[in-house]
């Protein structure tokens, strides 16, 4: 496949995706059902993105995570979200946690 | 009245932490497009003209498995539906605006870039296209910026996508949607997405979040009717 053509294609899909409602082509005015919907599109999407990088389904039936870096930084951050806490310090504080762990920094201090 | 420089001062400063976090994905964007043999240009294009994280990282994976144009593009199209979201939602704000005003608007407009605008709405009860447009392209630079170090050091440094810089995926993606879980609908689609997504993975590469974004939606929108 052509790189550039597929560059090409997602660009204007992600474009069009922004600009279809500031179009005045567009009429059309999706229902407040339709809008309510589409209200939980962030959420799903996002937690779809994250979910499988930190965990694993595996033929069997089991469910393991990435490693315990991955699953002990998700939960730390995870709390931290919950509390509102400023965006770029949860960001910082989660990788400062997962490298701490990824590498076993903490053998350095002990 | 709040002048146009003060505005954009404002842009600046709100968007700035959002932009830094997402540094380290941008860079992951970078060295993970020269790992799958995209050129320098292509890498940087990626950024430049489809400039949207989660979609160019999903493109990415899917281009190195193999997959074909038409996965790829639906796959995309349904990581960037959300952004349909935002434009129905600023419609109102922006419709009176000259076009070259929408097409820039809408070029720019991330997660992160609707986010300060919402939440400079929710302050001023007013909209202002220059404070979103600065956010917005404070944003571009920074993410292009990223990328472009992604470039370099995944040229020349081998392995780099494995040091866990998707970490940083999963950190910016939980601290825009935990807040959101004390909400009950809002609880309920992050579960059903996350446990269709982890068990999909496998069995549809091409498609799961496809999928699993559906199934959280219709969740959310089912279990607030049912919470009314």
């Amino acid at each position: 496949m052509k790189i550039w053509l597929l560059i090409g294609f997602l660009s204007i899909i992600t474009f069009m995706t922004r600009y279809l409602f500031f179009s005045r082509i567009i009429t059309y005015h999706p229902s407040e059902k339709l809008k309510k919907f589409l209200s939980f599109s962030a959420q799903s999407i996002l937690t779809a993105l994250w979910a499988p990088i930190v965990f694993i389904y595996h033929e069997n039936g089991e469910i393991s995570y990435t490693d315990a870096g991955y699953l002990i930084s998700a939960i730390f951050v995870l709390i931290l979200g919950f509390f509102r806490v400023n965006m770029l310090a949860i960001v910082l504080l989660g990788l400062f946690l997962f490298f701490t762990i990824r590498f076993n920094l903490l053998k350095a201090f002990f | 009245m709040i002048t146009s420089k003060g505005n954009m001062l404002q842009g600046i400063f709100d968007i700035f932490p959002l932009a830094l976090s997402v540094v380290p994905w941008g860079i992951l964007c970078g060295t993970i497009s020269v790992d799958i043999g995209f050129t320098f240009w292509q890498a940087q294009a990626m950024s430049m003209f489809v400039f949207a994280g989660a979609a160019q990282l999903s493109a990415m994976s899917l281009f190195s498995a193999g997959a074909g144009l038409a996965s790829i593009s639906s796959s995309v199209f349904a990581i960037s539906s959300r952004h349909i979201l935002y434009s129905v939602d600023l419609r109102k704000e922006v419709y009176a605006l000259p076009l070259k005003w929408r097409i820039s608007l809408a070029y720019f407009l991330t997660d992160e870039v609707y986010a300060v605008t919402k939440s400079y709405l929710y302050r001023y009860h007013a909209f202002s296209p220059i404070y979103s447009l600065t956010a917005g392209v404070v944003f571009y630079l920074i993410w292009n910026l990223a990328t472009f170090a992604g470039i370099v050091l995944g040229q020349n440094i081998n392995d780099l996508d494995k040091l866990g810089l998707d970490f940083a995926i999963v950190a910016v993606f939980i601290a825009i949607t935990a807040p959101n879980l004390k909400n009950k609908p809002m609880l309920i689609t992050s579960l059903s997405s996350a446990a269709s997504a982890i068990y999909l993975k496998n069995i549809y590469p091409d498609i799961y979040i496809v999928i699993a974004s559906i199934v959280g939606m219709a969740s959310g929108y089912i279990a607030s009717e049912a919470l009314k």
